[in-house]
């Protein structure tokens, strides 16, 4: 067995899976059912889950994303050189690219989500019909950027996994 | 994968710790697209997986449980239907448990038996999968 690379698409593999699938389902499952849910529970739930599902998704993001690179650089040499002028570089690039632009929309979409939360914990009663208009606003940009965030790394899981078929 | 262990590690643990409630309304919203979702998920992982092997040159699926490779590849198998098993056993449970919070019906310790049975099948799952991929994922350099 080459003991190196096993080790490394273990690294790159299992946190990228994790990394997609929490992405979909958050974007596509959970976030949908919270906003029907609505206040006060939906908020609360939140308030519980931000910080250990920032967690989650950044390591697993940037675990995926390192790996991915040293695994590049081991299985051609010089990678550079196979980037530019083969398929398989072709496919292995665009998913990186792809993958690091969801990586920065699903962050970017995650500060919405937070800010939307600050106003929330801030509010001292109902909120004012001003208020709930820029939560509500907040709210769709943050579901708006999962969803595009989740889409760009399934993109970049089916280039990379097509890679070798190119 | 991912689903399985955002369920098991992230959601399911925080949904309880809030109040029967919200883990009734969420149960309500999310119970019967959370299974639609990972069993489609889990279906075409396998069946494109099986056609994969059969379209693989120099790979048979008499190669299962042989070699470095057919080993891996079976152990995943084996790993990925468990896993897929014990997600349907998970669906059973969570089903009811939101008719039992639905009807009010179910006492505490009914209620308590159901989240605990789905906690221990969402960790097994979360497991088995990871086992799954991984094996899959490193057979070609085994």
């Amino acid at each position: 067995m080459d003991a190196e690379i096993a080790i490394l698409r273990l690294l790159h593999i299992v946190p990228g899976v994790i990394w997609v699938g929490s992405a979909l389902f958050l974007a596509w499952v959970l976030q949908p059912a919270l906003k029907k849910t609505g206040p006060p529970h939906a908020g609360a739930l939140m308030a519980n889950m931000v910080g250990p599902m920032t967690k989650l998704l950044h390591t697993s993001a940037v675990l995926t994303i390192v790996f991915g690179v040293l695994m590049a650089f081991r299985v051609r040499d010089p990678l550079f050189d196979y980037l530019w002028s083969t398929g398989w570089g072709t496919m292995i690039w665009l998913g990186f690219l792809l993958a690091v632009v969801g990586y920065g929309v699903g962050t970017y979409g995650g500060l919405t989500g937070k800010k939307m939360m600050a106003i929330g914990k801030s509010l001292q009663s109902p909120p004012s019909a001003e208020q709930a208009v820029e939560m509500g606003a907040l709210q769709n940009r943050g579901m708006l950027l999962a969803k595009i965030a989740s889409i760009l790394v399934t993109v970049a899981v089916v280039c990379m996994a097509l890679a070798n078929h190119i | 994968m991912g689903t399985a262990i955002y369920l098991a590690v992230l959601l399911e643990p925080r949904v309880r710790a809030t109040s029967n409630d919200l883990e009734r309304q969420l149960l309500n919203k999310t119970s019967k697209l959370n299974s639609l979702w990972i069993t489609s998920a889990a279906v075409v992982t396998m069946v494109t997986g099986f056609a994969l092997i059969s379209t693989t040159q120099g790979r048979r699926f008499s190669d299962l449980g042989t070699g470095g490779w057919g080993t891996m590849i079976l152990v995943g198998l084996i790993a990925s239907v468990a896993a897929f098993l014990v997600s349907g056993m998970a669906g059973a449970f969570t089903a009811k448990l939101r008719r039992g919070l639905e009807s009010g019906e179910a006492t505490e310790e009914q209620l308590a038996s159901y989240r605990r049975g789905l906690t221990i099948l969402g960790y097994t799952n979360a497991v088995l999968v990871v086992v799954a991929v991984s094996t899959m994922a490193t057979a070609r350099y085994a």
